[in-house]
């Protein structure tokens, strides 16, 4: 009885459970649904700036692979131009922003048909030629970076059986390759650091790759 | 009593505390709420992810079958004969297609049918198609007894066949530089497909030799080529002759559905037309090939500009070129057979007997010195053999052709050739539908002038004065030494192998 009659002491705290309720949907929301929807949100834009650079890259592949002129040739720099009016989303000119396009053309010389004397270079899958677009200081091609001293305006490697520093035999991890096969090389990076909230997201860059 | 209003005091107290009874239920509403709440949302964003991730394999997939296709096109080119050429494109887009999308990409499981190849004598092309399956997981879906689904895609690309024709400079300015030309249009040559693309070749001096296009070019071109060098280069520069000789060559063919191409090496400007000069001969006296009637007799040969600006020639050299391979003249047909010096080709009576004629002639002063020619001739004719405008309304070079000395010789050799690459341009031949071939450039800087205008004109590059963007748009490729020979070749190829896709 002194226990029921204690209790109906505290019937001023009959709010009490509504302020519980309160509470806790405070917390899940805080806790639970807003990183949650944060997440799904980096997430999101994540997929879609996947989506995104794969696309991007694959057309800019393909075309470099049909012989779009790429160069920095009146025609190649208007060129240039329309792949970054293709995704504006990637806040990209054709020299600065948060992307990078590196187009690679390869082949691999492994007789003295296709590598004559003199040759340097027998046996090596090397870089015929390479276009950079975008803002070339995100990211270095994963298959070598040609110097410019090694290449022509157009980006023409200027002696590639000769010149050992266009080798790109990497090349050959991805892709099996016999003598004078030539193949297309498209790399996009695009720097998420838009993203990024110190302490709370890291987001991670996006990189594809495409072999033509 | 007592008791009694005790006992209703604790039944009020009972009453009121009733509510209290609930709070268990209040407190789990929360819980079932966000538990509810959590499954709904984690469907919904689950099923979100799974699909996204389904579409972008999907792209991907779709990205590997095309990269496929298209370089299984262009492996087509390799290969000695037609069930090699598919066997090596069937391999090359395989190894593409693994590069692209090899097994276990993001967990899933790839199929690759053998790549298909057809093709369509018709239309002159042939077909790689791929078709590619992946069986991917799913990773929030697998919660309702989905774990995988099955995405797929085809893909085909086409690769037409190509009839080119090479023309090599074998001037006498090309003897330092001719050892790598023959290394690297050989290289050109094989990167054809021999039984389905034709390739033929004509070098040129002064006159030219002709082996015409055939889908069994090797090692017969090959051949033709490497028999240059050192000791067999020689002679002058005459563009229009090879040029028209070569669109003849296609022309005879007669594959308006192939890539009709001409690719135009050379490593220096015109200096020579071949044409009648018998117009501008008969005025002398006794240097002439005699009349028919009242109309002169044909004088066909050539002159030509020295260096100097001196004019010379007239039915060969004072001192006649090597031998050249013997078999690589054509014999009379659809293409004219080459009106040339008695060194390359004895078996042209109707050449030598015309030569003979002149040598018989006591007035033509050449005869007795190449120099002396400009005393013989009084002019120049208004087109060249194969009907080659010297002067037009679009001509590239001024030029005066009742005066008969290097500087005119010169321009209307230019406007020879220029006018030789419209015509062709506009399909002056080919029956019932006109050959309008591709016509690609290139330069060689070996110490002698490259005119890069009249080279662009040639290929109708965007840079042309002359561009006509409804005519097929050829690339002038300007090679700063041999080293870069390769590269322009490599780039020719490339652009021609391109179109054929």
């Amino acid at each position: 009885m002194g226990t029921i009659l204690m209790s109906s002491q505290r019937r001023p705290g009959r709010g009490k459970p509504r302020g519980n309720a309160l509470v806790e949907s405070a917390l899940v929301i805080s806790l639970v649904f807003i990183p949650m929807a944060l997440g799904i949100a980096v997430i999101g834009l994540n997929i879609v700036r996947i989506i995104q650079v794969n696309q991007v890259n694959r057309d800019t592949g393909h075309m470099f692979a049909r012989g779009v002129d790429f160069s920095g040739s009146t025609n190649g720099l208007v060129n240039r131009g329309i792949i970054f009016q293709m995704a504006p989303a990637l806040q990209t000119t054709t020299s600065s922003g948060t992307a990078v396009l590196i187009l690679s053309s390869v082949e691999y010389l492994n007789s003295a048909a296709t590598c004559p004397s003199p040759c340097n270079n027998l046996g090596h899958v090397v870089i015929m030629q390479q276009i950079t677009l975008g803002n070339s200081a995100l990211r270095a091609s994963s298959f070598g970076t040609v110097a410019s001293t090694s290449m022509d305006s157009s980006g023409k490697v200027l002696n590639p059986t000769t010149d050992t520093t266009v080798r790109a035999d990497s090349v050959l991890t991805y892709l099996t390759m016999s003598d004078g096969d030539i193949a297309f090389v498209s790399e996009t990076f695009f720097s998420s650091a838009d993203l990024a909230r110190s302490g709370f997201i890291s987001p991670v860059d996006t990189y594809a790759r495409a072999f033509f | 009593m007592r008791e009694t209003q005790e006992s209703r005091d604790m039944q009020s107290q009972i009453k009121r505390t009733k509510p209290r009874e609930v709070k268990p239920r209040r407190r789990g509403i929360t819980l079932i709420l966000l538990a509810i709440v959590l499954v709904a949302v984690v469907g919904m964003v689950g099923l979100g992810i799974d699909v996204s991730v389904a579409y972008f394999l999907k792209a991907r997939l779709s990205q590997a079958a095309d990269a496929a296709a298209l370089a299984g096109a262009r492996s087509l080119s390799r290969g000695a004969d037609i069930t090699t050429q598919a066997a090596n494109a069937q391999l090359v887009a395989t190894n593409f297609f693994n590069a692209n999308f090899p097994n276990g990409y993001w967990g899933g499981a790839t199929s690759l049918a053998t790549p298909v190849v057809t093709e369509n004598d018709t239309t002159k092309i042939r077909y790689v198609t791929i078709n590619a399956t992946a069986t991917i997981p799913l990773y929030f879906l697998r919660a309702l007894g989905f774990t995988t689904t099955t995405i797929g895609t085809s893909a085909q690309a086409a690769r037409r066949d190509a009839n080119v024709m090479i023309i090599l400079d074998r001037s006498g300015s090309m003897s330092s530089a001719i050892s790598s030309l023959v290394t690297d249009a050989d290289w050109f040559v094989s990167q054809f497909a021999q039984g389905r693309d034709m390739v033929g070749l004509v070098t040129f001096g002064g006159t030219y030799t002709l082996v015409k296009p055939t889908t069994s070019f090797s090692p017969g071109v090959v051949n033709a080529i490497n028999t240059l060098n050192s000791s067999t280069v020689g002679g002058t520069t005459n563009h229009a002759q090879p040029l028209w000789v070569a669109y003849q060559a296609l022309a005879e063919v007669n594959q308006p559905g192939a890539l009709n191409a001409i690719v135009f090496f050379t490593d220096g400007q015109p200096n020579t037309i071949t044409a009648d000069w018998s117009t501008k001969l008969g005025t002398i006296a006794n240097c002439n090939n005699g009349k028919t009637g009242t109309v002169w007799n044909p004088v066909i040969g050539y002159a030509l500009t020295y260096t100097d600006g001196s004019t010379g020639g007239l039915f060969g050299t004072s001192s006649p070129l090597p031998p050249y391979q013997p078999g690589l003249s054509t014999s009379a047909g659809t293409v004219p057979t080459a009106y040339v010096s008695t060194a390359y080709d004895t078996s042209d009576s109707t050449f030598n007997a015309e030569r003979i004629a002149l040598s018989t002639s006591s007035g033509c002063n050449f005869w007795s010195g190449a120099g002396n020619i400009s005393s013989d001739l009084n002019g120049i004719p208004t087109s060249d053999y194969y009907g080659n405008l010297t002067t037009s309304p679009t001509q590239y070079k001024a030029v005066t052709l009742t005066s008969f000395n290097g500087t005119n010789l010169t321009a209307a050799a230019f406007n020879a050739g220029d006018y030789a690459a419209q015509r062709m341009r506009s399909g002056a031949l080919g029956s019932p539908t006109a050959i309008v071939p591709l016509i690609d450039t290139i330069g060689l800087n070996d110490g002698y002038a490259i005119d890069s205008g009249y080279m662009n004109r040639l290929a109708n590059t965007v840079n042309s004065t002359i561009y006509d963007s409804t005519k097929p748009t050829g690339i002038y490729v300007y090679a700063t030494s041999t080293a870069d020979l390769q590269s322009a070749f490599v780039q020719i190829a490339s652009q021609i192998l391109h179109l054929s896709q």
